[in-house]
């Protein structure tokens, strides 16, 4: 009961930072979109225009909320909450510290992928019960990307699970105590990024919100605090892959003189800056250019990749 | 407590089940069918059978039936798969289908006792998992890989078949 008691605490801590934290991140995004585009970002709401999001996160709240005219009511109303929900899931394993982790399960790493795989049904159902050509598009490429995304993400993470032995979150971190991982498996970190990209639906691999085809693909129809909660979860799951990725590849809570969270959290805003680099850097690509990259590129590599950590781990043992 | 959490998520299981048949539109039933599966993986859970529930969710929820999903509305665009759904001479059919198959499902239920293998610890789950399927269970496990490596190279032929 205790336990029980201790985790739904801790997943009411995870809701509050999750808000703060994507807020903040999109602040970090206009400033670095602003830098790359030599332009200044906000700059006059707070210290730096820290608090533009806050006010504009304010705005949103108090916009109406519609429901389009022949729209799945039931379906449409749900959606926003199911493409984000899972995500406070993956919260429960990411070993932010020596210690700090909710619930340090022995498949930490699969929980992950399982609540995130589950998160593209609400982005799904959001482009169908919208009950508009564009939304159901989007739906559908959002699918056809993330399933095709999910393959080379767990073969490329599954080179570090033959390395630590363990789907512990926290014994792989340990596994890196004097080596990260990032050196060992440079191309598994490549793909593992990319694909983290894909399944996040970032640019450039944003088709199923690509404005220039599809107005706002599968979040067209929603208005107010629907299209905030899209929003909020579209940035928390870039920072849980950040997050996986630190607890992966770059040692996750090691390193010398600081804490081990300040460490954790300083290498996750790291990658959560080069994927905003990437995305202000790249341009979109088309449709079928990403199943096949995904396809035809990504997969195949990733299993070379895997028989040939698992040639190199039998070799060292003998 | 245990028994109040398994009755909730059979009910879950059951209902959810049930809903798949009786809904009117087939996107809610693969709506439904994705709480079944969650439901699944919950009881999964309260067997001590993390990996087993983990890959019940990815594999099942994850992937395959939003694979239906795709399906089904892609059909539904034409407004095709609604009338075809229930009616036809395939229905007069699926009642001694049924009841063929569950007699058939009881006797195989019966006759088979499942041992809950106690030697193994709740921790070394996927260790163990792994160690039986690569000693114990090799063959079928072969056999396994080898009906969906058929499965793969029919679908890519299938599709294909038309490239000539």
């Amino acid at each position: 009961m205790n336990e029980l008691f201790r985790i739904i605490l801790s997943l009411v801590i995870v809701i509050g930072f999750v808000l703060i934290n994507s807020l903040v991140l999109v602040w970090l995004e206009r400033k670095v979109s602003a830098r790359i585009q030599l332009r200044r970002g906000p700059l006059y709401v707070g210290w730096f225009g820290l608090l533009q999001t806050f006010a504009d996160a304010l705005k949103m709240l108090g916009k109406e909320l519609i429901f389009p005219k022949n729209c799945d009511k039931v379906l449409y109303f749900l959606a926003p909450i199911l493409s984000f929900a899972p995500v406070l899931g993956a919260f429960l394993v990411i070993p932010f510290g020596q210690h700090l982790v909710i619930q340090d399960l022995n498949i930490g790493l699969l929980l992950v992928f399982a609540f995130s795989g589950l998160s593209f049904i609400g982005i799904f159902m959001a482009g169908w019960a919208s009950n508009n050509k564009y939304s159901l598009l989007g739906g559908m490429r959002s699918v056809a990307q993330n399933i095709s995304y999910e393959i080379p993400l767990l073969l490329s993470s599954l080179n570090i699970v033959m390395m630590a032995k363990s789907f512990r979150l926290s014994d792989i971190v340990r596994a890196q105590a004097h080596v990260p991982f990032i050196l060992l498996q440079p191309l598994a970190f490549i793909i593992f990024i990319t694909s983290a990209l894909a399944e996040s639906n970032r640019t450039p691999f944003d088709i199923p919100e690509a404005e220039s085809e599809l107005v706002a693909g599968f979040h067209t129809e929603y208005s107010g605090l629907r299209f905030g909660i899209f929003f909020i979860s579209e940035y928390t799951y870039v920072f849980i892959s950040s997050c996986v990725a630190t607890a992966l590849f770059l040692g996750g809570s090691h390193g010398p003189f600081l804490s081990g969270w300040a460490w954790f959290l300083m290498k996750a805003y790291f990658v959560v800056f080069v994927v905003m680099w990437v995305r202000w850097t790249l341009p979109r690509l088309r449709s079928d250019q990403l199943i096949t990259f995904a396809w035809k590129v990504l997969i195949p590599l990733s299993l070379f990749n895997i028989i040939c950590t698992a040639l190199a781990l039998q070799l060292l043992k003998q | 407590m245990e028994s109040v959490l398994f009755y909730t998520f059979a009910t879950l299981v059951v209902t959810t089940a049930l809903l798949v048949i009786f809904s009117n539109h087939p996107a809610y039933s693969v709506l439904y069918l994705v709480l079944t599966m969650f439901g699944l993986a919950s009881l999964y859970v309260m067997l001590h059978a993390y990996f087993v529930a983990a890959i019940q969710l990815m594999v099942y929820a994850g992937a395959i039936l939003v694979l239906f999903l795709f399906v089904i509305m892609l059909l539904n665009l034409e407004r095709e798969g609604e009338e075809s759904f229930r009616s036809g001479p395939s229905r007069w059919l699926a009642l001694p289908l049924t009841l063929v198959f569950l007699v058939e499902l009881y006797t195989v239920v019966m006759q088979i006792h499942i041992k809950g293998s106690k030697g193994l610890s709740v921790e070394g789950n996927t260790e163990s998992l792994g160690h039986l399927l690569f000693t114990q269970h090799l063959l079928p496990f072969e056999i396994i890989s080898f009906v969906l490596l058929a499965a793969i190279l029919g679908t890519t032929i299938l599709s294909k078949r038309n490239w000539k």
